[in-house]
């Protein structure tokens, strides 16, 4: 859905204006985008990742063009509302008889699609660092019966880090993960000899 | 940033759709504006999956999470990564209750969107997790990561085809060409409809189905998990995996209804199939 493409010009644009400290801006960047996502997602979204994805490639193009934003995280807001409703709209308006849809071709999902699926996560898996992978499994880690909240407060702590910044290394490594399925799946696994 | 309070239940209660509208918004507002609130609905969010993958939403919840949570492919995955992490991580006392569900894994199965059946989510999920668990072993082995738990089932045992596929559109589309019988054997596990729909996608779809021809309409089963899985080259289609011992030589149809959210079930149509004994020609051939 993405209508509106996001260039390297905006994107910079975008960063300044999330923070002047590059690598600051990057995190807060990716905190934005997670949170246009779980907007969608609580909305009831198919495919929250696109609209998250036209959100801050709007919200950037507002921002080259010399738009005033006073607050950009409750601009990003009610662009996100703004959007969601733009796709209620289209999603209207999509409706489709069954006379007009084309055939589905049959196919049954046999045990190649299955073998597949599973090359692509162990290629998917083999993509991350020792460190990522560590730090994922840590991350699901649950002695007893305690909370996520405390888990990861301790996991924090015990890396020496805030929990702020190893919520943002996990969904470094969750999107990492989740692009190269989603490209896994859509192109199939690398060849192996 | 704000001192934000740490209140799972409104956390967990809009992550299952549960705050009612104003609350919503003023919460959404509230974690776009404060990166704290944000990740105290990541920790809600973890552990609400963490909850349903131990069995421990109360069945309400666990509905409105297969139904309300996950509506994205997306949703569904990260489940899936959760699982397979959680799970290569696990002491070997303490296993997620739901392992204790699932006896024979037996369905082939497709990436995302295959989360129906009698308990949907959690046979595919389940499925998925003990593939990837065994991939995951192999893998974090070669990487020097030790794995406290050996691998639940190896990947063989789960090719056994045991699992009959129909293909069906509306009634009233139906073309004569297309197969409607479903035989089912005695190794027979599995009746998986693909019911075909418009390209109008709801979050989820619900199924009965029912005897045809019989004098009073009797709902044999029901579903109101079904998701629709997308395709780039035809319309979408939703899949219903039938138990096959609830099913006898008989005249079925299959009516599937797509909820949106907050409102009444729409009828999307009627699906008719045949139940029969394989035919002979089949059972030489040992299919």
């Amino acid at each position: 859905m993405a209508n509106i493409p996001m260039t390297p010009e905006n994107f910079e644009r975008l960063l300044l204006c999330l923070n002047s400290n590059r690598e600051k801006a990057g995190e807060e960047y990716l905190l934005l985008w997670q949170k246009m996502r779980e907007y969608f997602a609580a909305r009831g979204s198919v495919h929250p990742e696109e609209l998250a994805d036209e959100t801050v490639s709007r919200l950037a193009k507002k921002i080259a063009d010399g738009e005033e934003i006073r607050n950009i995280y409750k601009y990003s807001y009610g662009l996100a509302r703004l959007i969601w409703m733009e796709s209620l709209r289209k999603h209207e308006n999509s409706h489709v008889s069954f006379e007009d849809a084309p055939v589905l071709p049959f196919a049954l999902q046999d045990f190649l699609l299955l073998k597949e699926e599973n090359a692509c996560y162990l290629h998917c898996l083999h993509q991350l660092t020792n460190e990522e992978k560590k730090l994922i499994v840590e991350y699901w880690e649950q002695e007893n019966d305690d909370l996520h909240y405390e888990a990861r407060k301790h996991q924090a702590e015990k890396m020496g880090i805030s929990s702020t910044a190893l919520r943002i290394r996990v969904f470094r490594i969750r999107k990492k993960l989740e692009d190269c399925l989603m490209n896994c799946r859509k192109n199939g696994p690398p060849k192996t000899k | 940033m704000s001192d934000f309070p740490y209140n799972s239940e409104r956390l967990t209660n809009y992550l299952l759709g549960k705050l009612p509208e104003p609350e919503r918004e003023r919460l959404e507002e509230d974690y776009f504006w404060d990166n704290e609130v944000f990740l105290a609905l990541i920790d809600a969010k973890d552990q609400l999956i963490s909850d349903y993958l131990n069995d421990k939403l109360q069945p309400e919840d666990r509905k409105r999470f297969e139904q309300h949570f996950l509506t994205s492919p997306g949703r569904k995955q990260e489940v899936e990564l959760a699982a397979s992490f959680r799970h290569s991580s696990l002491k070997s006392k303490r296993k997620p209750a739901v392992f204790s569900s699932i006896t024979t894994p037996s369905q082939p199965l497709k990436a995302h969107g295959v989360w129906q059946a009698h308990k949907p989510l959690i046979c595919v999920g389940i499925v998925i997790l003990l593939f990837i668990s065994g991939f995951m072993a192999i893998w974090l082995r070669s990487n020097s990561l030790v794995l406290p738990q050996p691998v639940e089932q190896p990947v063989s045992a789960l090719s056994g085809l045991t699992t009959v596929s129909l293909s069906l559109r509306p009634t009233s589309l139906r073309s004569s060409k297309r197969n409607t019988t479903a035989e089912v054997g005695p190794e027979t596990e599995t009746v998986e409809l693909y019911l075909e729909v418009s390209k109008e996608i709801f979050p989820t779809y619900q199924g009965s189905l029912f005897i045809r021809d019989s004098e009073k309409e009797e709902e044999v089963l029901s579903n109101d998990s079904l998701y629709a899985t997308k395709s780039e080259s035809g319309p979408p289609t939703v899949i219903w995996k039938l138990p096959a011992d609830k099913l006898q030589v008989n005249d079925y149809r299959a009516r599937l209804n797509g909820i949106a959210q907050d409102s009444a079930p729409i009828h999307i149509g009627n699906y008719d199939f045949e139940v029969r004994p394989p035919s002979p020609e089949n059972s030489s051939q040992g299919k």
